[in-house]
C-alpha cells in the first residue's frame, strides 16, 4: 500500500509539472549506435534503438523479443522463467551480452529474459546463427547484445542536451505498479548517469483452468513479484580531439538488481498450497577503455557478472509446520577480460583481433538432500576477423576463432561469407549472400559438476551452419521498403541432454544430433509524410527442427522437436499523426501449434496455436524543457486463452497506463 | 517498372518458402477414440515431473495394439502430474493416485470416463481400501488421509510420527506403513483408535513391501539415497506382521547397491526387485529370489546389458511379471512381459514413464 502511494504521489507531481502544450516529439530519443567495424555482419544483425525499445517501456526483454524477433520465446508466465532460442537450438545456445560482457549464468548457461526490464536497455542487437561469431564463439543459436549507456548527451554540441532527468510511472492490471527515475549529465570530460527502477505486481490474473474435470475460471495464486534495481554510468574522456570525438574514453557501467518472486503452481492446482519462492540478486559491472591512435583502435573491457539465487519450496500442510521440500542456494561469479584491436587499411581491408578470457566460478547447495558442489572454469578465445571489399558490389568476410576451456582441448571455429549486390541503384538494391560457419558451445558448470550426475567427460557441442541471406530494399516517394530472407541449414552434434542413469539419478551426455532447416523472413515498410507517418513490419519464421541419429541420417521425417513451432509470425503496424501528437501501434503475434513431448513414432501431444493482438495509443507533448508522454496499452485485446508452456496459464486482456516525463536542458 | 519486378520476384520467393511441405505440423494430429475389450492391460504412465502429462495406455492382447492417453481423450483434461499408483476398486473403478497434482482420479475402467476426483491431498502416494474407506499415504503430510469411497469426501487424517510411503492392510482394522523418506521405521496403525500401536526399526528407507503366501511381510530397505549422511547397506527384511518382529534379514553386498520395487509372485513364490548400482554394469537388472532362499541373489534374473533401464515392476492377476523401461523419461517408454525363463515375450511402447501394469478382465 505504501508503494502505491509513492507511485501516486510521483505520478501526480509529474502531472502538475506537465501542462499540455501543442508541440510534440518526445519519443524520438536519438541513439547513435557505435559504428561496427564489421559491417558485413550487420546483414544478419537486427538492431533496435531507444525509440523501438521505448514502445515496450515497463515490459521485459522476453516481451520485447516475442513481439519483435525470430526467437522462440518459452515463458512460464509473467514474471516466471522465460527463455529464448534461435533456429531450433537450446536456450543455452543463446548468449546475452550487456555492455559487452556475457551475462549468461555459467550454471545453466542461459538467462531468464523476464528478469531483464527494458528500463536498463538503450539499444539492442540480435545476431542469429553465424553472425553471433562477431562476439565470439559459443552462441550456436544466436546472441543478443544489450547496451546501457549515456545516450545522446554531448557537452560540445550546443544544440545537444547536456542534462536530462526522466521519470516513468506505470499502473496496470493485476496490481502492477512500476516506475523509474533517471538522471544524466554531460560535463566537459565526464558524463554521468544514474537510474533507479522499481516494479511490483500481484500477478493474480484469472484463467480458465482446463486441467480440471470441470473447467472453471480460477485465479492465479502465489505469483507476486517485486523487482528493483539501480544502474550507474560514468564516461570519462581525459583527452579529446577538436572535432568533438575522443581519442581515448573510459566507460564504467554498473547494474544491480534484486528480483523476488513467487513461483505459481502448475494447473490444475488442486493439492495442498505451496509456498514457492525465488530471489535473485545480481550485480554486473563493465569497465571499458578504448584508445585510438592513427588507424588502430584498442579496446579493453573488464567485466564482472555475479548472481546469488535463493530458491525454496514449502508445502503448507494443515496442522503441520510448513514442509520444506526444497531449499537451495546458488551463486556464481564470472570475471571477464576482453581486448580488441581494430584497424582499417587501404579502405578496403578491415581487420579486428580479439582476445577474450574469462573465469567462472559457482557454488550450489541444497539443504534437504545435502547436495552441493563448487566449480570453476576458465575460457580463452582468440579471434581474428578480416573483411575485404573486392569491389563496391562484392564483399567478403573471414573469421577465425580458437576457443579453449577444457584441459588440452582447443576448438577451431570460424565463418566465411561472401556478399554480392547484383543490383545497386540509388533507390533500390539487391544483396545476395552466402555464409558458412562452424561454432562450438561448452558444457555448463551444471552439466559438468552437478551433484549428483555432473559429467566432467562431456564433449563440446559443435555446430555447422550455412545460410543464404538475401535482401532487397527499395525507396520511392516517401516510402521505404525492405525485404529480408534468410534460408538456413544447421546441424548440432554432440548435443547435451540430461537422461536418467543406472544410478537412478540424471546425468548429461552427448547423445544426439539436431538438424534445423528453415527460413527467417521479414518485410518492412515505412511511409513518411507531413501529416502522417506510418510503418509496418512482418516477421515470419519457418523452422523445422528434427533430431537425427549420430551418423547424420534422419530417424524419421519431420520429428519436430518439442516447443519449437513450425510457423511463427509477428506483425506490427504503427502510425503517427504529427499534428495531433498521437501515436498508435497494433501488434499481432502468431505461434503455430507445438509438440510438447519428445519425438517418437506415434501420436504426440500438441499445444494449440494461438494469436494474440495488442494495441497501444500514446499522446506526446512538450512545454519548454519538459517533454511528456502518456501511453495506454491493451495486451491480448481479444482475451484469448493460451499457453506458452503447457499448463502454465497466461493472462487475458490486460491494461497498462503509463506516464513519462523528461526534463531536458 | 523494372524495379518492381524485383519486388515481385522476392514476394514470390517468400510465398514459395511458405509453401514447403510441412507434414510435421503438430496441428495435423488427431485424437484417438475409446476402446472396450474383454481382456486388456492398463498401463499407468507417471509422466514427467511438472509437465502434467501423466496418462493411461491400454494394451489389447488380441490385436497387440496400444491405445495411448485414453483418459485425456475421453475426458478432455489431463490425468495430472506424476501418476504414482493405481488400483481397481469394486471391479469397475480405477483409482489413480496423482502425486504432484494432490488428487485421486476415479475412472470407469471400461469407458475411461472420469467418475470423480478427490482433491485437496498434499502429496499422495499409495492407497488401500478397507471397509468402504480409502487410506492414502503421503510423502509430505505426516498422516494418512481417509476418504469416504461413496461420497469421495476427505473425511479425516490419521496422524503419524513421520511420513509414510508403501502401506498394506493387516486384517480389517490395521495398516502397516513403511516410512521411506530419510527414515527407517515401519509402523502398525490401528484404525479404530487412529494411532500407531507398534513399530519396528529396520535399515534406512524401506521403499516397498509385499506379503508372501505364508503371511510374512517382506520389506525392502534401500539404505538411503546416494550421498545421504545415513547411507547404509541395503537389506531385505522378513517381518512377522502380527507382532512386528523381524524373522530374518538379507543384507546386500555393499552400499553401492540400490535395490527397489519389490514385488511378489504368489504363483511361483518368488520375490522380484530391480537393482540399481554404482558398481559393475552387469549387476543392473531384475533380480529374483525364491522365498526360502538364505541370501539375496548375486546375479540378475534379467540383466539390463545396456539394452534396458528397468524402472518399475508389476505382477498381474495371472502371475505374469511386467517390467517398465522409462527410457529418457521425456519420451514414451516401453513395457515388457517377462517369462519365467527370463526371456522377454513381448514389448510395446506406452506413455511417458510407464510405471505400472494391471490386467483387467470383464
Amino acid at each position: 500500500m505504501k508503494i502505491t502511494w509513492v507511485y501516486l504521489l510521483f505520478f501526480t507531481s509529474l502531472c502538475l509539472h506537465a501542462q499540455v502544450s501543442d508541440t510534440i516529439d518526445i519519443p524520438a530519443v536519438e541513439y547513435r549506435y557505435r559504428q561496427e567495424l564489421v559491417p558485413l555482419f550487420q546483414h544478419q544483425t537486427r538492431t533496435y534503438d531507444s525509440t523501438a525499445l521505448n514502445l515496450y517501456s515497463g515490459q521485459t526483454l522476453s516481451q520485447f523479443l516475442r513481439g519483435e524477433s525470430h526467437a522462440v520465446v518459452k515463458s512460464y508466465g509473467p514474471s516466471s522463467l522465460s527463455t529464448v532460442s534461435f533456429r531450433g537450438k537450446a536456450p543455452s545456445h543463446t548468449d546475452l551480452y550487456w555492455n559487452g560482457i556475457l551475462i549468461n549464468s555459467p550454471l545453466v548457461g542461459q538467462v531468464d529474459m523476464n528478469s531483464i526490464p527494458i528500463y536498463v536497455i538503450n539499444a539492442l542487437s540480435i545476431r542469429a546463427g553465424n553472425s553471433s561469431m562477431q562476439t565470439g564463439s559459443g552462441a550456436l543459436g544466436g546472441s543478443i547484445a544489450l547496451q546501457n549507456n549515456l545516450q545522446g548527451l554531448d557537452y560540445f554540441n550546443e544544440k545537444s542536451e547536456n542534462l536530462r532527468i526522466s521519470g516513468l510511472a506505470e499502473v496496470g492490471s493485476y496490481g502492477k505498479r512500476s516506475g523509474n527515475l533517471s538522471y544524466q549529465r554531460a560535463l566537459r570530460k565526464l558524463n554521468l548517469g544514474l537510474a533507479v527502477y522499481h516494479e511490483k505486481a500481484e500477478n493474480d490474473f484469472e484463467y480458465l483452468n482446463t486441467a480440471k474435470r470441470i473447467p472453471t475460471m480460477d485465479r492465479q495464486s502465489n505469483a507476486e513479484y517485486v523487482k528493483w534495481g539501480v544502474t550507474g554510468n560514468v564516461s570519462f574522456s581525459p583527452d579529446f580531439i577538436r572535432d568533438g570525438t575522443y581519442k581515448d574514453t573510459m566507460n564504467l557501467a554498473i547494474w544491480y538488481q534484486k528480483f523476488s518472486r513467487q513461483v505459481p503452481p502448475l494447473m490444475p492446482d488442486l493439492g495442498v498450497k505451496r509456498d514457492e519462492n525465488q530471489t535473485d540478486n545480481s550485480l554486473r559491472i563493465a569497465v571499458d577503455y578504448s584508445f585510438r591512435k592513427k588507424k588502430l583502435t584498442h579496446e579493453l573491457t573488464l567485466g564482472l557478472n555475479a548472481e546469488k539465487t535463493d530458491y525454496s519450496l514449502y508445502f503448507l500442510v494443515p496442522n503441520q509446520r510448513p514442509y520444506e521440500q526444497f531449499k537451495a542456494l546458488s551463486d556464481y561469479t564470472s570475471a571477464q577480460v576482453n581486448y580488441s584491436l581494430k584497424t582499417v587499411f587501404k579502405y578496403r581491408h578491415h581487420l579486428m583481433v580479439d582476445f577474450r578470457n574469462s573465469v567462472q566460478s559457482a557454488r550450489y547447495s541444497e539443504r534437504r538432500s545435502s547436495t552441493d558442489f563448487d566449480a570453476r572454469k576458465w575460457t580463452s578465445q582468440l579471434q581474428a576477423s578480416y573483411l575485404y571489399s573486392i569491389s563496391q558490389r562484392v564483399h567478403t568476410e573471414l573469421v577465425g576463432n580458437l576457443t579453449s576451456h577444457l584441459p588440452g582441448e582447443i576448438q577451431a571455429n570460424g565463418t566465411a561469407g561472401i556478399f554480392y549486390q547484383p543490383i545497386k541503384a540509388e533507390t533500390y538494391a539487391l544483396t545476395l549472400g552466402l555464409e558458412l560457419g562452424r561454432n562450438s558451445h561448452q558444457p555448463t558448470l551444471n552439466d559438468l559438476y552437478w551433484e549428483p550426475g555432473g559429467n566432467p567427460d562431456l564433449k563440446t557441442e559443435k555446430s555447422l551452419e550455412m545460410s543464404l541471406p538475401i535482401s532487397y530494399s527499395h525507396e520511392w516517394t516517401g516510402n521505404e521498403f525492405e525485404l529480408k530472407l534468410t534460408p538456413y541449414y544447421s546441424q548440432v552434434r554432440d548435443w547435451i541432454l540430461w537422461k536418467p542413469t543406472k544410478y537412478r539419478f540424471w546425468e548429461p551426455s552427448n547423445v544426439r544430433s539436431v538438424t534445423s532447416t528453415g527460413i527467417e523472413s521479414s518485410l518492412g515498410w515505412r511511409y513518411i509524410a507531413e501529416r502522417f507517418n506510418s510503418s509496418a513490419q512482418a516477421t515470419y519464421t519457418f523452422s523445422p527442427t528434427v533430431e537425427t541419429t549420430f551418423d547424420g541420417s534422419l530417424q524419421i521425417e519431420y520429428m519436430q522437436l518439442p516447443y519449437i513451432p513450425l510457423h511463427q509470425l509477428q506483425v506490427s503496424y504503427q502510425f503517427y499523426l504529427p499534428h495531433l501528437n498521437m501515436d498508435f501501434m497494433y501488434g499481432l503475434r502468431f505461434n503455430g501449434a507445438r509438440y510438447i513431448d519428445a519425438p517418437f513414432i506415434g501420436r504426440r501431444e500438441v499445444l494449440d496455436k494461438y494469436t494474440i493482438h495488442d494495441i497501444q495509443l500514446s499522446y506526446n507533448w512538450k512545454q519548454e524543457n519538459y517533454r511528456s508522454r502518456i501511453l495506454f496499452r491493451v495486451e491480448n485485446l481479444l482475451n484469448s486463452e493460451y499457453q506458452s508452456i503447457q499448463w502454465r496459464p497466461m493472462p487475458g486482456r490486460n491494461y497498462t497506463l503509463s506516464f513519462q516525463i523528461n526534463f531536458i536542458k | 517498372m523494372t524495379k518492381f519486378k524485383y519486388l515481385l520476384f522476392f514476394l514470390t520467393l517468400v510465398l514459395a518458402a511458405s509453401c514447403v511441405k510441412d507434414n510435421g505440423d503438430p496441428s495435423d494430429d488427431n485424437n484417438g477414440g475409446e476402446t472396450d475389450y474383454t481382456d486388456k492391460y492398463i498401463i499407468m504412465n507417471e509422466g514427467a515431473f511438472s509437465a502434467n502429462n501423466a496418462s493411461l495406455s491400454v494394451y489389447n492382447p488380441e490385436t497387440e495394439e496400444v491405445e495411448t492417453n485414453v483418459f485425456k481423450d475421453k475426458n478432455n483434461y489431463p490425468l495430472g502430474d506424476i501418476a504414482q499408483s493405481m488400483s481397481i476398486v469394486n471391479d469397475s473403478l480405477l483409482w489413480v493416485v496423482v502425486n504432484n497434482s494432490g488428487k485421486i482420479e476415479i475412472v470407469n475402467v471400461n469407458t475411461y470416463e472420469a467418475i470423480g476426483t478427490v482433491e485437496g491431498l498434499t502429496s499422495p502416494r499409495f492407497m488401500i481400501s478397507i471397509n468402504g474407506k480409502a487410506y492414502v499415504s503421503d510423502i509430505v503430510s505426516k498422516s494418512l488421509s481417509v476418504i469416504d469411497m461413496e461420497t469421495l469426501d476427505l473425511i479425516g487424517q490419521v496422524p503419524l510420527p513421520n511420513t509414510v510411503e508403501h502401506i498394506v492392510p493387516h486384517g480389517e482394522n490395521e495398516i502397516i506403513a513403511a516410512s521411506w523418506v530419510s527414515n527407517n521405521m515401519v509402523y502398525k496403525i490401528d484404525l479404530s483408535s487412529q494411532s500407531v500401536t507398534d513399530s519396528t526399526e529396520l535399515a534406512y528407507e524401506p521403499n516397498s513391501m509385499v506379503y508372501d503366501n505364508n503371511g510374512y511381510l517382506w520389506v525392502l530397505c534401500g539404505g538411503g539415497y546416494a550421498g545421504a549422511p545415513f547411507r547404509e547397506n541395503p537389506i531385505l527384511v522378513k517381518l512377522n506382521p502380527g507382532d512386528m518382529t523381524i524373522e530374518s534379514t538379507y543384507p546386500f553386498h555393499s552400499t553401492d547397491s540400490y535395490p527397489s520395487e519389490l514385488v511378489y509372485n504368489a504363483s511361483d513364490n518368488n520375490l522380484y526387485f530391480i537393482m540399481g548400482t554404482v558398481g559393475a554394469d552387469e549387476d543392473l537388472g531384475i533380480y529374483r529370489m525364491r522365498v526360502g532362499d538364505t541370501a539375496v541373489p548375486t546375479s540378475p534374473f534379467v540383466a539390463e546389458n545396456g539394452q534396458h533401464a528397468f524402472y518399475k515392476l508389476s505382477i498381474d492377476s495371472e502371475g505374469v511379471l511386467w517390467a517398465t523401461d522409462a527410457g529418457d523419461f521425456s519420451s514414451p517408454g516401453t513395457v515388457s512381459k517377462i517369462n519365467p525363463d527370463a526371456t522377454i515375450e513381448l514389448s510395446f511402447t506406452a506413455g511417458i514413464v510407464p510405471s505400472a501394469v494391471l490386467k483387467y478382465s470383464r
